[in-house]
């Protein structure tokens, strides 16, 4: 079995060299995320002015909450999956996947996590850098074990977003183009998951809905993880690995149910 | 003279062809044409409810009450919902140096510019500047302000958000340019993007002086979203409208010759 | 002496480019520095063209036929030399210049891809300012002359290769241009569409007395068209003349492909004349232009198990190869 998956170590690194590569599209992406931080930095300082706090967040855990979601932000969501996905089943790389459908789940696999293994060597080292910087500002009581528990929660983290986002990519069998689901999901997702405001900030109706879906678990749960605002225990683990493996299934449905698809118009 | 106004009539009817066009493109894949502009309201929505979260805890943002908060949000919804029906950020250059059909363009007897400015427009945002001009109107009524006193302002108002426009196409033409030299300016393109976006909220928020005036002078997001705005509601300051007219002149002179040397970079370089 | 609607000297065009090499190494050292090579695309062409006339630039792949054309059109501006077209210099790229030429390129469209051809007629129509009356006028003129009256209200993405080329033409030619590039414009097509596109040029070049320059790689496109060609080679003009006489010269022989039901023994196929390559189940003779029937009939008529036979001209290649033989 290790002789099989070796040849999807070199998809990993290959995928990890055209990232150096395009390094100029890296570089930008990087600066748009870096002054997306700058701005909600400002943001909330203004907002905290007047006094106060809000939720049970000081400033400086809030900016630490967003200095980590920022980080998570460019590595987990670093890649359009759901485009990518889609661009190789239109363009007729399609008989890869449909002569062996693992195969190519699998390919996909190692070659997005390429491109993850190289954000986060990069951006971990820039965002520490940044964090040294900007240490006045940031509330960095951070215990040894909230890290290592905060590594767990961005593995689980980063595979709920691949998979809702592989899947939604392999719907292209139906729809033919997903541009409009993809950007439908993403702002939705990007609201729930606790990127644009704290998820416990939220309405509590809003936060009673986001409690059923996967969302909440690919940025707001790691950070709060980080942050101590949530304590591990092995209940805290249930639920998001139910989700990894409902997704898990619900992906390899929805590619075995797209193959079908494909082959009833005839290739 | 004569040749001038034959000159506008062509260009115009160039443009609305290709916003015909555009429509007639949109529309063929009609699921995405819905879900988008669907999605183009939940994004506003997420907006709204950013702002009343936190107006929920505080009661203004660096001097900006709510209602006043809400024109700044407004003003960007309609620069943002105009640019992108207009000319989609000029995506056009992307697309057209990509797929290699540049060439063609460059060649016909018509302004190169112009043509991968308009070359797309998003009818979808029309929605997106719909809300924006709404949103505006509602703010304002629940701002107590003098008829006349509105009137004046709004026909200010008007005249920044065309500045407005003018900026931010300069600064796409400016950025995007870049893809002569790259052949692929997406991730440049996304820092305009997400610069553009943060115009939404007043530029006070950057308690630093020369944040500040970085985000007045050289990336001028202050004439955008927050200039207008604050016309719109405090009444018209002389100042800042001379200091639009010429932040836009600016940029608009500036963008237009760097696009004309990468246009003469690329005619020395491409295979 | 008429003095020639296109003059071109000493034209040239060198390219800057940088080498990516593999590996990843070397991915990181490319990240800091970048070797520069460059490339002499276009060498000190030299040509006249008078109104009217069809000219046929042939040369391989790469040989810098594209890449005059596009200097030609002021798409691309010359290292050093000088163009005039009509009195025009291309790199300026002034309007009345542009009113009155057509570039068609076989490989890259010029069309909205997923609306029907119509609509970039009357894009078309708006950018040259083409009246209403002429408009119609021409557009009638061309449906029937090419019997596409029906496709052009298809999506131009559902059109085949031969329909679309028919398309390009007519959005290029409603302007009534003066002179036309044509790159590669049969290229992937099957014989049939060929024909039907060669044809029309052949009969618009007659009628309009409209100066055509064709690039082709393909030795039949130009046969067909051509009274004079020019071949380019490496970036430099190889040979400019009359058709008949580089026939005569260069191209006395044709090529005839045999490809067998099962594979032969090479004494039944060595003797035959001509043979120049032999594999097993397939053959291929270098056959002088007088005795191709000959042979052929031979072939055919002969106890080998022939299951298709196809005759063409020499590639370029071959040509080419000649040309330099004799200039030694």
């Amino acid at each position: 079995m290790w002789k099989r998956n070796k040849k999807y170590i070199h998809v990993a690194k290959n995928s990890f060299q055209e990232a150096i590569i395009y390094r100029v599209s890296t570089l930008a992406f990087f600066f748009s995320e870096i002054f997306s931080f700058i701005f909600i930095f400002y943001l909330w300082t203004s907002i905290y002015k007047q006094g106060g706090q809000i939720g049970n967040y000081e400033l400086k855990d809030l900016i630490l909450y967003y200095f980590v979601s920022n980080f998570l932000w460019i590595t987990i969501k670093g890649t359009d999956i759901a485009w990518d996905v889609g661009d190789e089943i239109r363009m007729g790389q399609i008989t890869n996947v449909l002569l062996r459908p693992m195969r190519y789940a699998r390919y996909k696999f190692s070659q997005m996590l390429g491109g993850l293994a190289y954000r986060t060597s990069v951006f971990m080292v820039v965002f520490m850098l940044i964090g040294i910087f900007l240490s006045s500002y940031i509330n960095f009581n951070i215990e040894l074990k909230n890290i290592l528990f905060f590594i767990i929660f961005f593995a689980i983290g980063y595979v709920i977003n691949y998979f809702i986002f592989y899947t939604l990519g392999l719907t292209t069998f139906w729809l033919g183009l997903v541009r409009g689901f993809n950007f439908s999901l993403s702002v939705i997702t990007g609201f729930m998951d606790g990127s644009v405001i704290p998820v416990d900030l939220l309405p509590r109706i809003v936060r009673n809905i986001n409690d059923f879906l996967p969302f909440k678990y690919i940025i707001f749960t790691p950070v709060s993880v980080f942050n101590g605002k949530i304590q591990v225990t092995w209940e805290t683990l249930v639920i998001p690995i139910a989700w990894i493996i409902v997704l898990y299934l619900l992906a390899k449905f929805v590619l075995n149910k797209g193959i079908k698809v494909y082959e009833g118009y005839g290739a | 003279m004569r040749d001038m106004v034959r000159k506008i009539k062509k260009y115009f009817r160039v443009f609305l062809h290709f916003q015909k066009i555009g429509f007639m493109n949109r529309m063929q894949y009609r699921i995405n044409f819905v879900v988008i502009i669907a999605t183009v309201f939940i994004q506003i929505a997420i907006n709204l409810a950013f702002i009343r979260v936190v107006f929920g805890f505080v009661n203004n943002i660096s001097g900006w009450g709510y209602y006043q908060t809400l024109i700044v949000l407004a003003s960007y919804l309609i620069i943002d919902g105009a640019t992108w029906a207009l000319t989609a950020y000029v995506n056009g250059i992307d697309s057209h140096v990509r797929m290699g059909t540049l060439d063609g363009i460059i060649l016909k007897p018509i302004n190169t510019q112009f043509i991968v400015s308009f070359w797309r427009g998003d009818t979808e945002n029309l929605g997106e500047l719909a809300t924006g001009v709404g949103l505006a109107v509602y703010s304002l009524s629940h701002l107590k302000i003098n008829t006349r006193i509105l009137l004046e302002n709004i026909s200010a108002y008007v005249l920044l958000i065309i500045l407005a426009l003018v900026i931010i196409y300069s600064l796409s033409i400016l950025v995007r340019s870049a893809v002569f030299w790259l052949m692929n300016s997406g991730g440049l393109f996304s820092i305009v993007m997400k610069i553009t976006e943060s115009s939404k909220y007043p530029i006070d928020i950057f308690f630093h002086k020369i944040v500040r005036g970085f985000f007045t002078f050289i990336i001028p997001l202050a004439f955008v979203a927050t200039v207008p705005a604050e016309i719109l509601t405090k009444g018209i300051d002389l100042k800042l409208i001379a200091m639009s007219v010429i932040m836009a002149t600016l940029f608009f002179v500036v963008s237009r010759k760097f696009f004309n040397f990468a246009l003469r970079h690329y005619s020395s370089a491409s295979s | 002496m008429k003095k020639a609607i296109i003059e071109v000297r000493k034209l040239n065009k060198t390219y800057e480019y940088s080498n990516k090499k593999e590996g990843l190494k070397n991915s990181f050292r490319d990240l800091f520095k970048r070797k520069k090579l460059y490339k002499h695309a276009v060498k000190d062409v030299s040509f006249d063209i008078q109104e009217g006339e069809l000219v046929g630039f042939l040369g391989p792949n790469g040989a810098g036929k594209t890449t005059t054309l596009k200097m030609l059109s002021g798409i691309l501006t010359p290292s050093s030399g000088e163009m005039k077209i009509m009195g025009f210099d291309p790199s300026k790229r002034e309007e009345k210049y542009q009113m009155q030429f057509a570039f068609v390129m076989g490989q890259k469209s010029q069309l909205w891809w997923d609306l029907p051809a119509m609509e970039s007629f009357i894009l078309n129509k708006e950018i040259y300012e083409i009246s209403d009356k002429d408009f119609k006028e021409r557009l009638d003129e061309f449906v029937e002359l090419l019997d596409v009256k029906d496709v052009i209200y298809k999506q131009v993405r559902q059109l085949s290769l031969g329909e679309r080329m028919k398309c390009e033409l007519i959005a290029s030619l409603l302007h009534a241009p003066k002179v036309l590039f044509l790159d590669e414009p049969t290229i992937g097509m099957d014989v049939v569409a060929q024909k039907n596109i060669r044809d029309f040029i052949k009969k618009y070049n007659k009628e309009k007395k409209v100066t055509i320059i064709l690039t082709s790689h393909y030795m039949e496109d130009i046969l067909q068209l051509c009274e004079r060609i020019i071949i380019i080679n490496l970036g430099q003009v190889i040979y400019d003349g009359p058709m008949d006489a580089l026939i005569r010269k260069y191209a006395a022989n044709k090529l005839i492909s045999v490809s067998f039901e099962n594979e032969v023994k090479s004494e039944d196929v060595e003797k035959f004349e001509f043979l120049k390559k032999f594999e097993g189940a397939q053959a291929s003779f270098d056959v002088p232009r007088e005795k191709v029937k000959d042979v052929a009939r031979e072939i055919l008529s002969s106890n080998l198990p022939v299951k298709d036979i196809d005759i063409s001209e020499e590639d370029v290649d071959a040509i080419i190869r000649n040309i330099y033989v004799e200039k030694k």
